[in-house]
């Protein structure tokens, strides 16, 4: 097959001694102008699929030695032959006849050149994000998944093993999708928080052709707690007192995950004021967070005789206004 | 004119439509686009991706092209998530732009 010569340091105004970044700035630069989604012109598409495949020739060492190894003496446009030969490494030759349904796009006539083809088998390139059909079995990670978990409060504070089934998309070898089942244990380290990303490698979805599997990741939702709310590593909640802790001052208990603690409130405590107990959040990398008691101050809801009688007086003898 | 990423993406919704329907979660749409989904989970916190339903875990099927065509501006030409947003509007006002220019002016009354 006697194809055109294309020189690839040329599309890209390269000389033959650049080094990987020159490469990647010259082509970042040609695509910012070339881009078909950026650039609406016809001959825009055909230089960028020009740049593109000079790009993928001489970003990848492998593939720029193979073109290096032409000499320097090819001039662009010249008839040029070469057999196809299969990369070192034991990597298999696979005929275009086996690609997976599915992804055989690239027959639309927007694949790479003939040269590249006669260079490097059919269709090696990776055009774009997505995995196109490949001459070569090259091994691809398989991807992450990612899926959501709630565990209440404590369970957070003080970690927990867990486990749990999940479905998982396999592509059959005709290129449908098939769900299968599998289950996972694993633990969640104490300090969970809402939002907290928690990796199992190799849990993700399977590799292609030999390449690793995915990861998977869990996000933790924390369920809401009847008594405590989270803010960060923080915890907040609402310690009630009486009108007369409040005004006297007292010593009284407050709650937290590890058990109960206790708060000195001062004599003129008032609602809606907020007591910091020191290390009494959830654990975190940067120490461990506290607990921010508010203040509401609660009146009984009912007097007994006794009662009335003391508000009555107090009533009568104090010269306290709250609105003054 | 039509660009040949354009029809790619075409066809794939056309196939996808044709078997699937029109509805597919956020997991479908990154195995559709080859992309990895937390790059489909960037683009639903940037509002690219808008759910199709109340709960947040449907997407329509015609969302496709615009979320392809922000995985190739991030993959060839290395556009940040942060700025994605920001490209994709200045891209279309100029498409918009280009194509009233184009338009025949009308006269003046």
């Amino acid at each position: 097959m006697a194809v055109k010569f294309k020189d690839y340091y040329e599309t890209l105004g390269l000389t033959r001694d650049a080094d990987a970044a020159k490469i990647k700035r010259a082509y970042r630069k040609l695509a910012r102008e070339y881009h078909p989604d950026v650039n609406r012109s016809a001959t825009a598409e055909t230089k960028f699929k020009e740049v593109s495949e000079a790009y993928e020739v001489l970003s990848d060492p492998e593939k720029r030695k193979r073109f290096d190894q032409l000499g320097a003496s090819w001039k662009t446009g010249q008839d040029f032959s070469a057999r196809p030969e299969p990369p070192p490494g034991g990597q298999q030759w696979r005929g275009s006849g086996q690609r997976p349904r599915g992804q055989a796009f690239n027959d639309m006539g927007g694949g790479f050149s003939d040269f590249f083809e006669s260079l490097f088998g059919q269709a090696a390139g990776s055009g774009g994000p997505r995995r196109e059909a490949s001459g070569w079995k090259i091994p691809t990670r398989g991807q992450d998944h990612e899926t959501g978990i709630d565990i209440p409060l404590e369970d957070a504070f003080r970690g927990t093993s867990r486990s749990m089934t999940l479905k998982v998309q396999e592509m059959a070898p005709d290129g449908s999708l098939r769900e299968s089942s599998k289950k996972v244990d694993f633990r969640i380290p104490p300090g969970a928080v809402n939002g907290t990303r928690l990796r199992l490698a190799g849990q993700g979805g399977p590799g292609y052709d030999g390449g690793e599997s995915g990861d998977l990741f869990l996000r933790i939702k924390i369920t809401p707690h009847p008594v405590f709310r989270l803010k960060g590593h923080h915890l907040e909640l609402d310690l009630n007192i009486s009108p007369w802790e409040a005004a006297l001052g007292a010593t009284v208990p407050v709650p937290t995950l590890e058990g109960n603690s206790s708060v000195r409130l001062k004599p003129g405590t008032q609602s809606g004021q907020t007591l910091r107990l020191k290390e009494k959040g959830m654990p975190s990398k940067h120490g461990q967070g506290d607990l921010y008691a508010t203040i509401q101050i609660k009146v009984p809801e009912k007097l007994d005789a006794k009662e009335h009688e003391l508000f009555e007086a107090l009533a009568k003898a104090s010269t306290f206004n709250p609105r003054s | 004119m039509t660009r040949y990423f354009e029809q790619i993406t075409e066809i794939r919704m056309t196939e996808y439509r044709r078997r699937c329907g029109d509805k597919l979660t956020a997991e479908q749409l990154a195995f559709l686009c080859g992309a990895d989904e937390r790059n489909i989970h960037a683009m639903i916190d940037l509002d690219l991706i808008t759910p199709a339903d109340p709960e947040g875990r449907l997407f329509d099927i015609s969302q496709l092209p615009r979320i392809e065509r922000a995985l190739r501006l991030r993959h060839d030409l290395g556009v940040g998530w942060v700025s994605m947003p920001l490209v994709l509007r200045l891209l279309d006002r100029i498409e918009e732009l280009e194509r009233r220019a184009a338009e025949p002016s009308e006269p003046n009354t």
